[in-house]
């Protein structure tokens, strides 16, 4: 076989090859021109360009879209805060409230002398401002509803998780841990707080009380939030209370206040005794402690040194023992407050 | 058989040269490069599916290379590119159609190719048509590879090097291939087998 000529057809033809080739030549393509269907239009480079454009495009827009419908409401959601009433002349910033309106971090609300406002947080609670009230909203978030309460009363009633609801004030922070409350702030910065449903952990700086319902705390500003006590309690036992909380300038008095305070207390005070012992002074410990134990029995190994002496984790058991539950138990750790 | 006026290289830059006229709309370019290519198209068919359906599928191969030119990343490739289209057809044809027969010469011998020219009008008992019925199913039986090269050498008059440019195939591989098949063919048709 004429290997030259198979591969390229040159020099002498190999016959056999030569005969396949003239018989199976009759099969060969007869080189018909390509029909052209008119419906279609030969793809240009310019249009498979502007294609590739218009998919990506499309598929960004798509992407885009996506985005915003899934992440704007996350990162700037509606606001929140949402005044579902008004009664008498409240004003948002300098405007005049206006019924479902939304408020965004930063608005501030400010009622008159007879006017009351009423707030929806959706999904959180609600809160009730007061007549001359005056609160701006710091911050509405995923995490963290946040209002500074300047003067004036609000009630809440709050339904959110622990530590997501809190309200600022001249002298106290209130942590809400799912509850119900009224907050007071006089135009001083003083004022009260009066818990009726779950816990409110009432605090500045160091100083922390953990409210229950049913009972109160006042606060004044530099202190902090005094020992809470119980909203049955009589009023000498509050008066002498007070001063004990926060008249730190008269040691003489202030020690004679709490021999007020001691005497006028009842079984159910001892909820507020126990709270007094990290607060007064080293020498009347003693004697807080003698009280305490006639409303509450020290539990096993506390003793009367550990008072004295400041030995505040032997006290766990009695807060126990107080009966009225625990509200941290089974809650996540606060959040750190900046103040 | 005429000798390619060109080389292999040359063969890829004027179809890559093509290809960018048509790709920018020019039907002529893409008229030229069916001209070019068509003689392939139709051995690489005739390779593997019905006589009588080849020239359709011809048309359809290009067509599809036509609406598709734009998914070709390398231009100088568009032979082996267009290859490939014609062996997926081929066997797009046989998972879509009714199992189908290559008719008995006798009743082929009328039958009009898809553009209309009458076939070489012969009868089953014309001795050339037969024997070419006959060395075109011996080549329809060899291995897939050979039966290829061999058409296209043999069928449409493509040397060797003009396979391997047109198809992509390198030129020893079409060498072989050629040399292989043929030796096949020879011992298929009662012919003297040579030495390899």
């Amino acid at each position: 076989m004429n290997e030259q000529y198979l591969w390229d057809g040159s020099g002498e033809p190999d016959p056999e090859v030569r005969r396949l080739e003239t018989l199976l030549g009759t099969f060969r393509h007869r080189g018909g021109a390509l029909e052209f269907p008119a419906t279609i239009i030969l793809p240009s480079r310019r249009a498979s360009y502007w294609r590739a454009w218009t998919l990506s495009l499309a598929a960004a827009a798509a992407v885009a879209i996506f985005a915003a419908l899934w992440l704007v409401p996350r990162f700037f959601p509606d606001p929140r805060w949402q005044i579902v009433s008004i009664e008498g002349a409240a004003k948002i910033d300098d405007s005049a409230a206006q019924s479902r309106t939304r408020l965004a971090a930063g608005k501030r609300i400010e009622t008159g002398d007879a006017s009351h406002l009423t707030l929806r947080v959706d999904g959180l609670g609600r809160v009730d401002v007061g007549p001359n009230s005056r609160m701006y909203l710091l911050e509405t978030s995923r995490i963290r509803e946040e209002a500074v309460l300047e003067r004036g009363t609000i009630h809440a009633q709050v339904t959110a998780p622990p530590y997501v609801f809190l309200v600022r004030t001249p002298a106290a922070y209130a942590l809400d841990m799912g509850c119900a409350y009224t907050l007071h702030v006089n135009p001083d910065g003083s004022g009260v707080l009066e818990v009726t449903e779950g816990w409110i952990q009432f605090q500045h700086g160091w100083v922390q009380s953990m409210v229950p319902a049913g009972a109160s705390a006042e606060m004044l500003p530099g202190y902090g939030p005094g020992a809470p006590y119980f909203s049955d309690a009589s009023e000498k036992f509050r008066d002498a209370l007070r001063i004990v909380n926060f008249d730190f300038n008269d040691p003489a008095a202030r020690s004679a206040a709490l021999s007020v305070v001691m005497v006028e207390a009842r079984k159910g005070d001892a909820f507020t005794l126990l709270n007094l012992l990290r607060r007064v002074a080293q020498e009347d410990r003693g004697r807080l402690y003698d009280r305490l134990v006639e409303f509450l029995p020290p539990t096993p190994g506390l003793t009367r040194d550990d008072a004295i002496n400041g030995n505040w984790n032997a006290f766990n058991g009695m807060w126990d023992e107080l009966g009225i539950g625990h509200p941290k138990k089974g809650v996540k750790g606060p959040p750190h407050i900046e103040e | 058989m005429s000798l390619p006026a060109e080389s292999p290289a040359e063969m890829a830059d004027d179809a890559a040269a093509l290809v960018r006229q048509a790709r920018d709309g020019s039907r002529a370019a893409f008229g030229r490069l069916y001209e070019l290519h068509a003689g392939m198209v139709h051995g690489i068919l005739l390779a593997r599916v019905p006589r009588l359906e080849v020239d359709d599928l011809v048309q359809e191969v290009f067509l599809h290379a036509m609406k598709r030119l734009h998914d070709l990343r390398e231009p100088a490739a568009f032979g082996a590119w267009l290859a490939q289209i014609a062996r997926n057809r081929a066997n797009d044809f046989h998972r879509a159609a009714c199992q189908t027969k290559e008719l008995p010469g006798e009743l082929s011998v009328r039958a009009t190719n898809s553009v209309g020219s009458p076939l070489p009008h012969f009868t089953a008992n014309d001795p050339p048509r037969a024997e070419a019925l006959a060395a075109l199913a011996a080549v329809r039986e060899l291995p897939e590879a050979y039966r290829e090269t061999l058409l296209l050498r043999l069928v449409e008059g493509m040397t060797g090097p003009e396979i391997a440019a047109r198809t992509g195939l390198t030129p020893a591989s079409v060498r072989v291939n050629l040399h292989r098949g043929m030796k096949l063919l020879r011992e298929s048709l009662g012919g003297t087998a040579s030495h390899e």
